[in-house]
């Protein structure tokens, strides 16, 4: 696998002197920055594949900060925001961390600060990544499972065994088992525990009939 | 000319008659001559300026006129000879007598011509207005501190979206400083960048100054600058750049549309500032029961009859009919934490500069309130040549 690009802030804030000196002072820290005038800009721009965060303006004339943290939850997007705010607006900072904020700093805001808040967050997007492209690969195997092997690993997760199986099913002792022993080899693990969980990490509940 | 004959005692008997009714007339009287000399006055001219009679008969009557309306006065007074009429003194000027001991003191002045047969004279009747000055002073003086209050609370309104006002240059200001820093402790330092943050930093500076001033322009007490010349385009943008965080936070886009050459008026800037500020306040405040879609707001100048006129449409819930006529009344209010002043205030704020305000609800919804005042007379050649 090649080595994933360097994480980037992305910078979206509508004062232009701000943006400026927010990526200027990124810039300082060695940190790649991208920046954006509005949410719009944006959402037009952003390739969801880049690793890094967001530094978002909270109160922006229009389409705002808050909006643009509910479509990118919507997309399913979990880049990491870092919200800057101008005055203490209580209910909306609420109303962001409650959506999933990582972080909340009040402008003007301090390198001190916002420095170690962004690696953090760039911690937390990698992490992140990570378990999301290790979650793709394990729904990958999942999607080489014929139906039958997915029904089987479904009574399996419920913790049936094999003769319950094969009478629910209508079938051989000796073919569930054959099932079973494939479902365990195109999952590639080796033990049930081990089935059960990433069963469950793809969101498959056991069939309980 | 009159030219009656009298027999020497009957014209001594006449002048005689003359001179007491004069002596006893209630306010202060000068007969002056064409040459403007003093020819008669009361003692009530005595006691208004301090003089002794023999001190200003046969005297040039300037004397009684401040030095620097002096010359004036002179083409005045031979302006009047060529068509003597009753009429008052100094139609629309301030007028002003001095005493002997320098000082001056607000008067009223009617004018009479007397033909005789030595001539042409003019009675001058004079009367001292300085308690009804004083009594204006006082009400102009407490009209502006009402305004200056509102001014004050006006801003305390606006204040959490001034200081996010400032919070832009400040935040552009320690990151520009940081990054500086953090350069410069670099092995490799690029003078040039650290030469732009340098300049920034100052630009940002500025910014914040700009933003300072406008809220110091607005609470500052001062003497009513009544003559100065404003263009009003330009107060819409000040009220404008005051009030943008407060439009973001209450979702309203304002849009203008503003004549151009508009010709400016005169009057008090920050006054007038403030009546915006109010209208556009109100505005806002009618539409935040509204969709954020619809929370727009129009602000349009125009050149109309020879007045400047500033409206400020809404899409909001417009004026009930019946309340049409009350909402300029001081302590009427429809909101819960108004205290009813602010549109008083602009009504007596627009009367100062004899000016209009009125309201009208719009056909499909929302108010507009308009405010005109009149172009001022020294730039209306370069309205009519333009």
């Amino acid at each position: 696998m090649p080595p994933p690009p360097s994480p980037t802030v992305f910078v979206v804030d509508d004062d232009a002197a701000v943006r400026k000196a927010v990526s200027r002072l990124l810039r300082s820290a060695g940190i790649a920055v991208a920046v954006f005038a509005s949410p719009r800009e944006f959402l037009v721009q952003y390739d969801p594949g880049m690793p890094g965060c967001l530094v978002l303006d909270l109160a922006m004339p229009g389409f705002n900060g808050l909006q643009l943290q509910t479509t990118l939850a919507e997309k399913g997007c979990t880049v990491p925001i870092i919200f800057l705010s101008g005055h203490g607006d209580v209910s909306k900072s609420v109303q962001a961390m409650k959506n999933g904020a990582f972080d909340f700093l009040t402008k003007p805001v301090n390198a001190k600060n916002l420095l170690p808040a962004i690696h953090a967050a760039f911690e937390r997007d990698a992490v992140s990544r990570r378990e999301h492209s290790k979650l793709s690969e394990i729904c990958a195997r999942l999607d080489t499972l014929t139906p039958r092997e997915r029904e089987v690993l479904e009574h399996v997760v419920a913790g049936r065994l094999n003769k319950q199986i094969a009478s629910e099913l209508g079938v051989t002792y000796a073919t569930i088992k054959m099932h079973r022993a494939r479902v365990m080899t195109k999952m590639k693990v080796q033990a049930v525990a081990d089935l059960v969980r990433l069963a469950e990490l793809c969101g498959i509940r056991g069939n309980s009939q | 000319m009159h030219g009656i004959l009298f027999d020497i005692t009957e014209r001594r008997l006449s002048e005689e008659r003359f001179r007491v009714v004069v002596e006893a007339a209630a306010t202060a009287m000068i007969m002056v001559n064409k040459k403007g000399g003093i020819a008669l006055i009361n003692k009530r001219v005595e006691n208004l300026f301090g003089y002794k009679r023999d001190e200003l008969i046969d005297q040039p009557v300037e004397m009684l006129v401040p030095e620097r309306f002096r010359s004036q006065h002179m083409g005045y007074r031979h302006d009047y000879f060529g068509d003597a009429q009753a009429r008052p003194m100094g139609a629309g000027r301030d007028l002003f007598g001095r005493r002997k001991d320098g000082s001056e003191v607000p008067i009223e002045i009617g004018l009479s011509p007397i033909h005789t047969s030595e001539g042409c004279f003019v009675l001058a009747s004079i009367v001292d207005i300085s308690e009804r000055k004083q009594a204006e002073l006082e009400a102009a003086r407490q009209r502006h501190a009402l305004a200056h209050l509102a001014r004050v609370a006006t801003v305390g309104e606006l204040s959490s979206s001034l200081a996010h006002e400032l919070t832009h240059p400040i935040t552009a200001i320690l990151s520009n400083a940081q990054a500086a820093q953090r350069f410069l402790n670099g092995d490799d330092v690029d003078l040039k960048e650290v030469r732009e943050i340098l300049n920034d930093i100052v630009t940002e500076d500025q910014r914040a100054g700009e933003v300072i001033h406008r809220l110091r322009s607005l609470l500052k007490k001062g003497e009513p600058q009544k003559h100065c010349d404003v263009n009003l385009n330009e107060v819409v943008q000040d009220v404008l750049k005051l009030v943008r965080n407060d439009l973001i936070n209450q979702h309203v886009t304002a849009d203008t549309d503003l004549a151009q050459n508009l010709p400016s008026i005169i009057g008090d800037r920050v006054q007038l500032k403030q009546v915006l500020l109010n209208l556009v306040l109100n505005a806002c405040d009618a539409m935040t029961n509204h969709d954020s879609s619809e929370r727009q707001l129009l602000i349009a100048s125009k050149l109309e009859n020879g007045t400047v006129q500033l409206s400020v449409t809404d899409r909001g819930c417009g004026i009930p009919e019946k309340k049409r006529d009350q909402v300029f009344e001081r302590f009427f209010t429809t909101k819960k934490e108004g205290m009813g002043l602010g549109l008083s205030i602009c009504r007596s704020i627009i009367d100062a500069h004899e000016g209009k305000i009125w309201a009208t609800n719009n056909a499909d919804c929302g108010a507009t309130f308009y405010f005109s005042l009149p172009v001022d007379r020294r730039g209306r050649k370069v309205v009519i040549a333009e």
